[in-house]
């Protein structure tokens, strides 16, 4: 009798996790009749698995505003009813990064930006829209806004405006206040992000010996 | 595939996993087409479930026997293969290896090869005894023990040509046989016997089949090369390995698919950059040919709607045995890996409503 579960489609994956054992964790999307909702699960059997489970789902819910959902107290989902799945899968990772000591707490809305050499804020222009800006003077402030705001475009699937590069819009049209506090960081350096991406899709497949490189 | 229309066709549902396979192998008649997986399936979320993580997986017989088992009692799969790496041999021949860790496979550092000549291959007078070989008879033998005649044990020997990529390296193993292929002829031969003695080793510990992994891919050397160097040495493996054995090479291997189907070996383990339809009419009834599911874009990155569709063109195109085209990657999905034999099964069900309306079938979940 097979003990894997069915737990609708698995959409990231976090195959060692440093802060507990190097269990493997999976962020899984289920339907409800209450909509689409998000699990994290471990096949482990590790005494502190399901803690780390727990504490990675405190992650998602402080950390990027994720609701647990009333009659499936296992699943959270963004409050506004939309997946925005691109965010969720960057944010699980992210917070998979950190020991639970680390884990919560909303990100702020102003970071430093060494290339820009001053500091960066956040501001909701409501209907889901947000401005990315920079102190008047700042000289490599404006170019900076833009290319975080394409950040922001590209891991978020946010939508822009062609006619205001340095602002972003949710489709749904709703506050995600917490979601891009937790995603500033990753947007500032959008490039470290997609080689990250592309690290982790590499490793774990089997190469042909002759295309297999020696280590040295 | 044989999945017959007369009297002699079994009842679906009617064969054991191991004769369903051993049967598709054979060339005879099946009761639906086996979900085959000659290489491995073996992901970071089975090694959770079963406490048995990479690389201690592939080092101790008792984990490695217990992570193959999920291929049959997690996924469904006709088989089971506790051989998930393709460097036991050369680690116990001296081979530097990087084991790496539970989501990453080990690898030969071939620059450090360990041999230049000819001269230089030996199997050494305890390789049988070395622990990464150990662990394989081992693992082959609990498996046996705890299915019996259940499930399709499959072991792995590698061919010459692999084994002389990680001693040799890549690049002078290359380089030799262009410029000496006399030579290197003389390496393989040698070689050779190292795939026997395993081969052998792993038929006295209980392997049904065993598959023959030698990388002439379709990437480095041409199907000439293949027809050369290695065609011969395929057909004389089968009369010196007395089980179905199976040949697997990576990438487009079309060119070289007239030649394997003429060496004797049971079936070839195809890639899926090779159409189904295309390399059926090649092959014709010559040999089996097993996959070929894709992995990096379909298994890993895509949904279980895509593997369907995969399946789909091998059963449509009459492939005997259907499974991953070749080791999975360790991040795979679980729902994509049981979406193989669900598929295979329904699709047998249709083919059964089709041709008698309310044939029994075989449960589907």
């Amino acid at each position: 009798m097979g003990r894997t579960l069915e737990l609708g489609r698995r959409i990231e994956l976090k195959s060692m996790d440093p802060h507990c054992h190097d269990i493997s964790l999976g962020l899984y999307r289920q339907q409800t009749a209450q909509g689409t909702g998000y699990l994290v699960h471990t096949y482990s059997a590790h005494p502190e698995a399901s803690g780390r489970v727990a504490e990675v789902v405190r992650g998602l819910v402080e950390g990027s505003g994720m609701l647990t959902l009333a009659e499936h107290p296992g699943l959270v989902a963004f409050p506004c009813g939309d997946r925005h799945e691109k965010a969720l899968r960057r944010t699980f990772l992210e917070v998979c990064k950190l020991p639970a000591a680390e884990i919560g707490g909303v990100q702020p809305l102003v970071r430093p930006d060494k290339k820009a050499e001053c500091e960066l804020t956040i501001e909701s222009m409501g209907g889901g829209s947000y401005r990315i800006i920079a102190p008047e003077g700042a000289e490599l402030g404006p170019r900076r806004c833009q290319a975080v705001s394409r950040g922001f475009a590209k891991l978020c699937e946010m939508e822009s405006d062609e006619s205001q590069p340095n602002v972003v819009r949710f489709g749904c049209g709703m506050e995600h206040d917490a979601l891009m506090g937790a995603m500033f960081y990753r947007a500032q350096n959008v490039r470290s992000a997609m080689q990250e991406d592309e690290l982790a899709a590499s490793r774990g497949t089997l190469a042909a010996p002759g295309s297999q490189d020696g280590k040295p | 595939m044989v999945v017959g229309d007369d009297q002699a066709t079994p009842v679906p549902g009617e064969m054991t996993s191991r004769e369903r396979v051993m049967a598709a192998l054979a060339g005879d008649r099946v009761d639906r087409t086996p979900v085959c997986n000659p290489t491995s399936v073996a992901t970071v979320e089975l090694m959770d479930l079963v406490d048995a993580h990479f690389p201690d997986a592939n080092r101790d017989a008792e984990k490695m026997s217990r992570l193959a088992a999920t291929s049959y009692t997690e996924l469904g799969f006709d088989s089971v293969m506790p051989v998930f790496t393709i460097i036991q041999e050369s680690s116990a021949l001296g081979c530097d290896i990087q084991w790496e860790g539970k989501d990453n496979w080990p690898t030969v550092r071939m620059s450090s090869p360990i041999w230049k000549t000819a001269d230089d291959v030996s199997m050494p007078s305890d390789f049988l005894n070395h622990p990464d070989i150990t662990c394989v008879l081992d693992a082959i033998r609990l498996l046996r023990r705890e299915f019996g005649d259940e499930v399709a044990i499959i072991g792995k020997t590698m061919g010459p040509w692999t084994l002389g990529y990680h001693v040799y390296g890549v690049e002078p193993f290359l380089l030799m046989s262009i410029d000496d292929p006399g030579h290197t002829q003389l390496c393989l031969d040698r070689m050779k016997e190292i795939t026997i003695a395993f081969g052998r080793a792993q038929i006295d510990a209980g392997a049904d089949a065993l598959t023959l992994p030698d990388h002439a891919t379709g990437d480095l050397v041409s199907g000439e090369y293949y027809r050369d160097f290695l065609r011969d040495l395929h057909t004389e493996l089968v009369d010196e390995i007395p089980i179905p054995l199976i040949l697997h090479i990576c990438g487009r291997t079309v060119d070289r698919m007239d030649y394997i189907a003429g060496t004797g070996l049971a079936a070839f383990h195809y890639d899926s950059k090779n159409a189904p339809a295309e390399s059926m009419e090649i092959v014709e009834d010559r040999i089996a040919l097993i996959g070929n599911i894709n992995n990096p874009e379909t298994l890993y990155a895509r949904g279980p709607e895509q593997v369907a569709a995969e399946v789909l063109a091998n059963l449509d195109a009459g492939v005997p045995l259907v499974g991953p085209e070749c080791a999975i990657p360790l991040q795979t999905a679980l729902e994509n890996l049981k979406e193989i034999p669900l598929t295979v099964k329904r699709w047998h069900a249709e083919q059964l409503d089709l041709s008698s309306g309310d044939a029994a079938t075989e449960p589907v979940e």
